[in-house]
């Protein structure tokens, strides 16, 4: 076996994520390879220590962050229900932003050949601030364009 | 080593990316007499009439607050550092255990997984690291100290490696490069300069940011780490961990002993603002954990950087997206609004802020109340643009035009109830910021005419077209 190979096995071991029957294979070679025991005890090692700093300093361990989803605490129980609608609109809202300081980004590129120069509306109520609309992007999903110039620069 | 940068990554992402919006350069004394100055080579100081000092606290800084007596200026700043051994003995015990204890592990991390990875080091940190759900921010100081402590180890971990002269050079780039050591200290200031030299309240490895000094007690909090929240004699005599997760700004009560923090997930526009006694009546921190309270929940503009302020009343301003559910695509808006909320009220809803006169940004997460609680001057990352929304009637003035191709990149700062400061073109013929002073009565005058560019320059980003600025 390759050292690299056994190497991968040995650390998927100390993960826990090796299935039962590759287990048994990787235990069974390693009885039959004494020699290979020092990777072993090397991998074993590497991942006891970073599991043990861990446990003594939680904060190592990054927080779990799925995209869009909200982890309630027990103290948000009374709001809950406006939690909910408004973690909908949060989620709204996050892609909305993103969506802006993309554009924003984009608004920078002005040597970007594609894209018009840019010109203020200074009326009415738009006043002299930069102004910025939800829009569907082409693969779906919402996305936000500046639009208070002639020509808003493409995402 | 290619770890060092990879594991970099994403923050530095992330610090372009929360540089677009407004940050806070100026923070004026309550008398209104001096203002520090954040600078590119450090803090200084400026009088009144804009006469600038020499840096007086050098470093990277990051945020200021004054005690309400004026006498004391607490900073938050980092300095880089390549020496371990000063290091580890300036910041707190258990965190350079910690720190240590993850530094054994590196040598046989970095072995294991280039030989588990065939060398590469992005699928190091992709196939090795990730799945041991190691925070590589949390990281970066123990292959530091690794590096610093424990050379010889390192060198026989990438001895078998087929890239080892490159990742020794990587090695000893990021040795030579050092790390930040992040601290809160206080200088204290008479007549308008440093009565002594900067006294450290706490340092760490991690990021110490946005103090803020209660208005009537000598204690400041400060954020720490990700999203942890401390309170702190400013005497470090005693402290307090407020939050250890989850808090993104914080402001104090009128009565100085709650916080009024933002908390939630970070990239996460929704934010729940609550309200935390870190304080007992007679001002010594409290013993238990702060009594908490949740006082609103609302969709944050700049999900990163909320910003809630209490006025002078108690009442809570804070801007929030406004966006009602369901909603078809094309009737979504992304607009923020300010909302006021009377803590004392808990049942009543936000209130909106009606603008009668005037417009404000859609992009409403930069913005700063004064000191009377009657104004709040508004800036926005899209343009240079400058407006006071009063709150009483409803009026927005701009107080400075836009200038076609310009953003700004600082908040600006109240130096009494009826002056602001802000950065602007005021150059007739040069594309140069300066600090202007407006007063309520209409006058203007700029502070920084003599002022080095690279102090002034980092205000506005982008060019205006020549012309277009005209002196006043």
């Amino acid at each position: 076996m390759k050292t690299e190979s056994l190497q991968a096995l040995l650390i998927d071991r100390q993960l826990g994520e090796l299935p039962t029957e590759t287990l048994e294979l990787l235990e069974a070679w390693l009885a039959e390879h004494p020699e290979s025991m020092h990777e072993a005890l090397q991998a074993e090692e590497a991942v006891h220590w970073t599991r043990a700093a861990v446990r003594c300093f939680p904060e190592l361990a990054r927080p779990d962050r799925e995209p869009g989803v909200l982890q309630f605490r027990s103290h948000w129980s009374r709001w809950m229900p406006l939690a909910i609608a408004a973690s909908v609109a949060a989620l709204v809202g996050g892609a909305a932003w993103f969506g802006y300081r993309s554009g924003e980004q984009s608004g920078l590129r002005q040597a970007h050949p594609a894209l018009a120069p840019v010109a203020r509306q200074q009326v009415g109520e738009a006043g002299p601030w930069a102004r910025y609309a939800v829009v569907s992007g082409p693969g779906g999903g919402l996305t936000v364009v500046r639009r208070d110039t002639k020509s808003s620069p493409q995402l | 080593m290619k770890k060092i940068p990879l594991l970099c990554a994403t923050t530095i992402v992330s610090l372009m990316l929360s540089g677009c919006l407004p940050q806070p350069f100026v923070w004026w004394s309550p008398d209104g007499k001096t203002a520090a100055i954040r600078t590119t080579a450090g803090l200084r100081l400026s009088d009144a009439n804009g006469s600038l000092s020499a840096v007086i606290l050098p470093g990277e800084i990051q945020s200021a607050a004054w005690s309400p007596d004026g006498l004391t200026l607490v900073v938050s700043r980092s300095l880089k550092s390549t020496n371990w051994t000063e290091i580890e003995a300036g910041i707190p015990p258990a965190e350079a255990a910690a720190t240590a204890q993850l530094a054994r592990a590196i040598p046989g991390l970095l072995k294991a997984g280039l030989e588990a990875t065939g060398g590469s080091l992005e699928e190091v940190v992709e196939k090795f690291l990730q799945p041991l759900d190691v925070n590589p921010d949390k990281l970066l100081p123990a292959v530091y100290c690794a590096l610093s402590s424990q050379r010889a180890a390192i060198e026989a971990a990438i001895a078998g490696a087929t890239n080892k002269a490159a990742l020794t050079a990587e090695l000893d780039s990021a040795l030579n490069d050092g790390i930040p050591v992040h601290e809160i200290c206080v200088l204290t200031i008479r007549q308008g300069l440093p009565a002594g030299p900067p006294r450290t309240l706490v340092r760490s490895l991690f990021p110490l940011t946005d103090p803020v000094v209660s208005p009537r007690y000598p204690v400041v909090a400060f954020r720490c780490g990700e999203g942890g929240l401390k309170a702190m004699r400013l005497d470090g005599a005693a402290a307090i961990e407020v939050l250890n997760d989850g808090a993104k700004c914080a402001a104090w009560s009128p009565d100085g002993r709650s916080l009024v923090v933002v908390t939630g997930e970070m990239d996460n526009a929704l934010g729940e603002i609550r309200s935390l006694t870190v304080l007992a009546p007679d001002g010594q921190l409290v013993s238990t954990a702060p009594q908490a309270e949740s006082l609103a929940v609302a969709a944050f503009p700049g999900s990163d950087a909320p910003r809630v302020s209490v006025l002078p009343d108690g009442r809570l301003l804070f801007a929030s997206l406004a966006i009602t559910l369901p909603a078809s695509a094309g009737n979504l808006k992304p607009t923020a609004q300010f909302y006021l909320l009377n803590p004392a009220q808990p049942d009543a809803a936000p209130e909106p802020v009606v603008v009668r006169e005037g417009s404000l940004p859609d992009e409403l997460s930069s913005f700063v109340v004064s000191p009377d609680g009657k104004r709040v001057a508004v800036v926005e990352g899209g343009t240079d643009a400058v407006g006071i929304l009063d709150l009483a009637s409803g009026k927005v003035q701009v107080v400075s035009p836009p200038h076609e191709g310009c953003k700004s990149r600082m908040l600006p700062a109240w130096k009494s109830g009826s002056e602001l400061t802000f950065a602007a073109l005021r150059s007739a013929g040069k594309i140069r910021p300066e600090l202007v002073v407006w007063q309520a009565n209409g006058s203007e005058r700029v502070l920084s005419r003599d002022w080095p560019d690279d102090v002034v320059q980092p205000w506005v980003e982008g060019q205006a077209k020549e012309g277009a600025v005209n002196a006043r």
